[in-house]
């Protein structure tokens, strides 16, 4: 897509004209690809769900004590989540977990099971080295391994991964880091990462209440991340049954106006109207790849201008993201315009999810959309 | 935080400080007729028959000749090396400030005999242990020896200089010559000698100079009623060339000649981007120096709170070539001398000289006058996020996930002012920050704190309860006209607490309490900024000098000190909430002497330059060398961009400082570690791992430190005294005894010149065990991975090699111990373990162990168990540096048993590696390589 971009470069004649017959060809190309992609829905899906938010627990293993409901906030069900064959999940209805086999270490992951198998001479080899070491120093609360594979299952090693013993199926593998392993916080759904049972100071617990994790003991909550992901993939797909719309309003547009819109021009019919949001003190104006505007509640002061058309700077794996430049720059740092990011993210309804202000005169907008699923 | 100037001058300074805003000593009065006094006779004299002897002090007074005015001299004598001197007025007609005992003085210093050992000439000596006194009565001089060696001389070069309090002339100095000054001004000062009708006083008047009576410095009038009040005089310090400390400025460790430049200034100030390599004042004051040759450090503390300026001349630094010239071809091999000139707008002359002999003895010599630093609780030594500002508690969130994410171990987030309801301090703004309890809480069942800021400048609105309970109760600062004082700060017009009354700190510190702090709870700590105090639309970014305190003081006697009562009052609040069970933590920006008792301090609105990240180091060592062991300087820098190789650097240079934070101007892009390019990320993550695993190091050091006062972070010389190459030395020091570390500082750089002292020493590179040798300087490798730190051969540093998400996590998990061999195959080292957050290790909860190898054993030897005191903490590695030849066998021999242990030895590195011992910490065992 980037290639497409350079469209815009005015070099002179022959050389231009050349160029221009080159990204007309590789976009054709292009499209073609994005096309036949589209055809099968899940696998054009497949790369690109994603959200910011969960990603976090996806990609260490975090369970939904970070992420579900514990902290105030409303918008999880409408992010996106990256699950490879989330659809056979849903498709054969089961909720299964797989359990390590007694026989795999602690900490590993079944899949890596061979890998501790003892050599001939009863060792192990270090995975990514050439030292070998007892089979009874693996997983004995020592680190012997300088790339830390002796301790999959403690906290001995600085850099190891610990695998839940159990795992949700169709679903990112869930591993923690060994630094969260055996610290009085239950990370795996299942507890597992606790099994020395240690208990945390006492004045971690404010008014003896739970926070953004669960202490020691553990108890096994897989079953309700099981419900929250079924949630969740109940909206992408009902989010992917309702994108036949977005794709339909697109139908008239050039390959050139469609590439403006995303995949297809998907995103296109958002493009057709403004949205309004209300965050503390102001109100945002977002009339997507057109304008984003921000107004003091009550409409007092003058509206500012905070991104204006913009490009695509994400457009992959499920992470779109829209940049608009050339907002205003009063009181600015060092006079630069403001810029917004526009994050779609896989949600039933067009809409803004929140916005915010990360740093001086840089906003990013969170916008739900089926589009996006 | 941020600065004064931020409105004022924000757009229009975009480069550098304005230097404008403040005065140079040109345009201050005391400062100008200090600096103009010519050495030679001084005019003061002590009458030996007034002499009073007493057991540990003898007084006399002291006649100045020109004017007849009388005053006390005491010398006393203290225990541990220690004189005290004061000068005071005899019938002064206003009782001059002079902070409370207990409040900058921890007590009355303890007096120790001094004998008076008769008078030759026109001299009397005084003995005490192996030091001596020689007062001179006329010209007044004293001089200390020390062993017989002159150590410090006051007044050898008669710039004594002491302003008695006078009534107002009937006829000041009228309005013309106010104009008139101007242009004087301009042109150059010396034609003061004025003649002075005298009036009917009894005493002969001084000559009267313009600004005695009144001064002004751009639109702002200084009334001074109480007309000229200085004192100042000069302290010689004689075979030194090397002078320490007097800090806050952004200088060099060992201090300049100010022959060619100001005197270095203490006079605490809000100073937008400061400049580098220079004296200007900054934010906070210690006045206390530091004289250090080979043989010798002595310290001077000069107990004074108003505005003082320090001169510093040297026979060597400042010799001319033409001398230097003369001395070689004459042969002639001066001794050198390093001379101070001290001033202050009022006051006493009131002088501590400690005579050491060493670097350490002044600390401790320093520690027995004003306290030291208190046992940080661990997660105050752990790292800092901070931003200006973390917008709302979505935002806390995720910048509290990112780290888990990435697994970068943090232990406590910080929110600025935005985070107020209008910058109503001890409030939360409503939108943003709706529910801060369950947010405060989400962040403690990870083991995390947070910090708010809470600045003394209170907003001027009758509906916010703070301000208007310290308005009606009368708290408030006056302005010289009694009303309460009115200033402009963040909230806008804003009125400020007298914090010198003690009612006041009482009142504030009831503030912090769960009730009236709402949506506080028992992590949440605090943050005083802007202390100085700093208010926008007054002379210099600070209250006017004029201004009254409640107690009668004007603002120019105690400007100084007014910051550290705020922090002081902050600490007693957050003890206060657990009945001073647990330990708690405060910053401050503006420091006096005893800050360290209550505070931890940090070195401002530095910039994310590459030269600010090279100053830090010799700033946080001048902090440390006064005391204020706990500080810091914000990692990446407070304004501006920088580049992701300086934030990397500024990590690696701040996981090795005492107070480590990462701080950013709300103008500033986003730099959360995680949000650097991936090799950045991964750079830093070590970096700050590499501080967790030296936190039971730095908590042992601070636990000895607190019994010693000595510096945490330390010159290369207060370890190396007699190593004159180290004693200029800005970019390498020591954490302790053990560890030298050597910042990358440069942009760019992938080598780095680190200076290894020590004749006979060996040092051990932290990560790779190469080995140096001591008194050299070797150019090592520093690829932008590389934080280049060397623990040195006779030491054992204990650490905890496991990362967790916070320090608290760590709670039990185990030690590894490094042993690093002398070259005589023996080395020493201690470990302090307790609850890491109470006040019980005062009670005797905690664990000391001293471990020492010799002749291949290395013993444990639990030196102090507290009844009742247990640790699940346990050994489980053992690393022995530097061991030249493999073991057979290596066994653990405990309570009668002995085991055997697997070990690794690798010939090239000369590491052996002990595997599990096993062993819970607290007990005694010898391990035995065979």
């Amino acid at each position: 897509m980037r290639v497409l971009g350079s469209g815009n470069c005015r070099q002179k004649k022959i050389q231009t004209l050349l160029l221009i017959a080159v990204i007309v060809v590789i976009y054709f190309l292009l499209q073609f690809f994005t096309l036949s992609k589209l055809g099968s829905v899940q696998g054009w899906k497949k790369h690109h769900f994603q959200s910011s938010n969960i990603q976090h627990m996806e990609e260490n293993g975090d369970d939904l004590d970070e992420t579900g409901d514990r902290y105030e906030d409303g918008d999880k069900s409408e992010t996106g989540d990256k699950h490879d064959g989330v659809d056979e999940l849903v498709a054969n209805g089961k909720g299964n977990v797989q359990e390590r086999p007694k026989s795999v270490p602690r900490g590993v992951h079944f899949s890596d099971a061979g890998s501790y198998k003892a050599d001939a001479r009863g060792l192990f080899k270090c995975l990514e080295s050439e030292l070998r070491i007892p089979m009874n120093q693996v997983n004995d609360d020592y680190c012997d391994c300088p790339d830390s594979s002796d301790e999959p299952g403690t906290s001995a090693c600085p850099h190891a991964r610990f695998f839940c013993t159990v795992q949700i199926p169709h679903r990112d593998v869930q591993f923690v880091y060994s630094s969260h392993v055996n610290d009085g916080i239950c990370d795996c759904c299942d507890g597992s990462d606790e099994w020395q049972d240690k208990r945390v100071p006492s004045n971690m617990k404010l008014d003896g209440k739970t926070g953004a994790v669960f202490h020691t003991p553990c108890i096994d909550r897989c079953g309700d991340v099981m419900k929250i992901l079924e949630d969740e993939q109940r909206i992408r797909r009902q989010g992917l049954l309702r994108q036949k719309r977005y794709l339909v309003a697109a139908r008239n547009l050039t390959l050139f106006q469609r590439q403006k819109y995303g995949p297809a021009g998907i995103f296109y019919l958002l493009s057709q109207q403004c949205y309004e949001h209300k965050a503390h003190e102001y109100v945002y104006t977002v009339c997507p790849f057109e304008s984003v505007r921000q107004q003091g509640t009550g409409g007092f002061g003058a509206k500012t201008m905070l991104g204006r058309h913009g490009e695509w700077t994400k457009q992959k794996s499920g992470d779109y993201v829209h940049s608009m430049r050339n907002g205003d720059a009063t009181l600015c740092p060092d006079g630069q315009p403001r810029q917004t990011q526009l994050r779609f993210l896989c949600g039933l309804e067009d809409g803004i999810i929140d916005v915010t202000e990360a740093s001086k005169c840089r906003y990013d907008v969170r916008f739900s959309s089926p589009a996006a699923c | 935080m941020k600065v004064a100037g931020f409105f004022l001058l924000g757009l229009a300074s975009v480069f550098s400080v304005q230097r404008d805003n403040f005065r140079t000593c040109d345009n201050v009065g005391f400062c100008k007729r200090h600096r103009a006094l010519e050495p030679g006779t001084s005019s003061y004299a002590a009458s030996a028959s007034s002499m009073k002897l007493n057991p540990t002090s003898v007084s006399l007074d002291v006649l100045e000749k020109k004017s007849d005015v009388k005053f006390t001299l005491t010398i006393f004598g203290l225990k541990d090396n220690t004189f005290r001197i004061r000068l005071e007025e005899k019938d002064a007609m206003r009782k001059r400030y002079e902070p409370p005992v207990g409040d900058v003085l921890i007590k009355v210093p303890e007096g120790e005999e001094l004998k008076y050992n008769g008078q030759s000439g026109n001299q009397l000596t005084f003995n005490k242990g192996t030091s001596r006194v020689v007062l001179t009565t006329e010209p007044l001089r004293i001089d200390v020896y020390s062993d017989d060696d002159p150590v410090i001389s006051i007044n050898s070069q008669g710039l004594l200089k002491f302003e008695h309090t006078r009534p107002k002339p009937e006829a000041p100095p009228a309005e013309n010559q106010d104009e008139e000054n101007k242009e004087e001004a301009q042109e150059g000062e010396e034609e003061q000698q004025k003649e002075e009708e005298v009036k009917e006083e009894e005493v002969k008047a001084e000559p009267e100079e313009p600004d005695m009576w009144e001064e002004t410095f751009k639109s702002h009038t200084d009334s001074k009623p109480f007309g000229p009040t200085s004192i100042g005089v000069d302290i010689s310090f004689p075979g030194v060339e090397h002078v320490y400390g007097i800090p806050e400025h952004a200088d060099s460790l060992a201090l300049k000649t100010t022959k060619t430049t100001d005197p270095y200034r203490l006079y605490n100030l809000d100073v937008f981007e400061y400049d580098l390599y220079n004296p200007m004042a900054l934010y906070g004051a210690v006045p206390l120096m530091l004289a250090h040759n080979e043989k010798r450090t002595v310290g001077v503390f000069w107990l004074n709170a108003a505005e003082t300026w320090v001169d510093i001349s040297s026979n060597v630094a400042d010799k001319s070539i033409f001398s230097n010239l003369a001395d070689f071809v004459t042969g002639n091999n001066e001794i050198p001398q390093t001379d101070t000139h001290w001033f202050s707008e009022s006051g006493v002359i009131d002088v501590f000289l400690m005579l050491g002999p060493g670097p350490k003895d002044v600390f401790r010599q320093y520690a027995a006058l004003t306290g030291t630093t208190p046992l940080p609780p661990l997660f105050s030594i752990s790292y800092h996020q901070c931003r200006w500002n973390y917008n709302d508690q979505d935002d806390v969130r995720t910048v509290d996930e990112n780290f888990d994410k990435f697994d970068i171990p943090y232990d406590v987030i910080w929110l600025d002012i935005e985070h107020t309801d209008g910058k109503r301090y001890f409030t939360w703004d409503a939108a943003k920050f709706p529910n801060s309890i369950e947010m405060l809480r989400n962040i403690s069942s990870k083991g995390r704190k947070m910090v708010t800021i809470v600045d003394p400048h209170l907003k001027r609105d009758d509906n916010y309860k703070v301000f208007a309970e310290a308005r009606d109760k009368g708290l408030l600062i006056k302005n010289k006209d009694g009303g309460d004082f009115d200033g402009w700060c963040w909230p806008g017009s804003s009125g400020w607490p007298d914090f010198l009354e003690k009612h006041v700190r009482d009142w504030w510190a009831d503030k912090f309490s769960a009730s009236e702090y709402v949506g506080s709870a028992p992590n949440l700590y605090v943050w005083n900024d802007m202390n100085e105090p700093s208010v926008f639309n007054a002379p210099e970014i600070t209250v006017n000098r004029d201004i009254k305190h409640l107690g009668g003081w004007e603002n120019r006697e105690v400007h100084n000190i007014y910051g550290m009562y705020v922090h002081e009052a902050t600490m007693d609040g957050l003890l206060k909430r657990t009945n001073y069970q647990e330990r708690a933590f405060v910053l401050t920006r503006a420091f006096f002497a005893g800050t360290q008792r209550t505070a931890a301090v940090w070195t401002g609105d530095n910039m994310g330059e590459w030269s600010h990240l090279k100053i830090s180091n010799p700033m946080i060592m001048s902090l440390n060398l006064v005391g204020i062991t706990f500080s810091g300087a914000d990692v990446g820098g407070f304004f501006r961009n920088p580049d992701n190789e300086l934030v990397t650097r500024w990590y690696q240079a701040g996981a090795f400082q005492p107070f480590f934070r990462a701080h950013a101007h709300l103008d500033t892009k986003r730099r959360e570690p995680y949000l650097l390019p991936d090799e950045n990320v991964k750079v830093i993550r070590e970096a700050i791992r590499a501080r967790y695993t030296y936190l039971p190091y730095w908590y042992t050091e601070f636990f000895t430190s607190e019994k010693d006062g000595a510096a945490v972070m330390r010159p290369l010389w207060v370890e190396f005294p007699k190593e004159k190459a180290t004693f200029g030395i800005d970019d390498n020091y020591m954490i302790g005894s053990a560890l030298l570390v050597r910042p990358v500082t440069d942009q760019g750089a992938t080598n780095a010149n680190v200076y290894f002292p020590g004749a006979g020493e060996v040092w051990y590179d932290v990560e790779t065990y190469q080995t140096y040798k001591g008194q050299q300087e070797v150019n090592v490798q520093a690829p932008l991975s590389k934080i280049p730190v060397y623990q040195k051969g006779g030491t054992i540093i204990p650490r905890k090699m496991r990362p967790r998400r916070s320090s608290t996590l760590m709670f039990d998990d185990p030690f590894t111990l490094v042993v690093a061999l002398d070259p005589k195959q023996e080395a020493n080292g201690q470990l302090f373990i307790d609850d890491y957050r109470t006040f019980k290790y005062r009670d005797g909860a905690y664990g000391f162990i001293k471990y020492s190898f010799t002749s291949h054993k290395l013993h444990s030897n639990v030196e102090h168990q507290g009844s009742g005191f247990t640790t699940k903490e346990w050994l489980e590695r053992v690393i022995v540096v530097g061991l030249p030849h493999e073991p057979r066998k290596v066994t653990l021999h405990q309570s009668g048993q002995t085991k055997e242990l697997i070990f690794t030895y690798d010939s090239t590195t000369h590491v052996l590696i002990i595997r599990k011992p096993g062993v819970n910490i607290l007990q005694n065992w010898t391990i035995s390589l065979h």
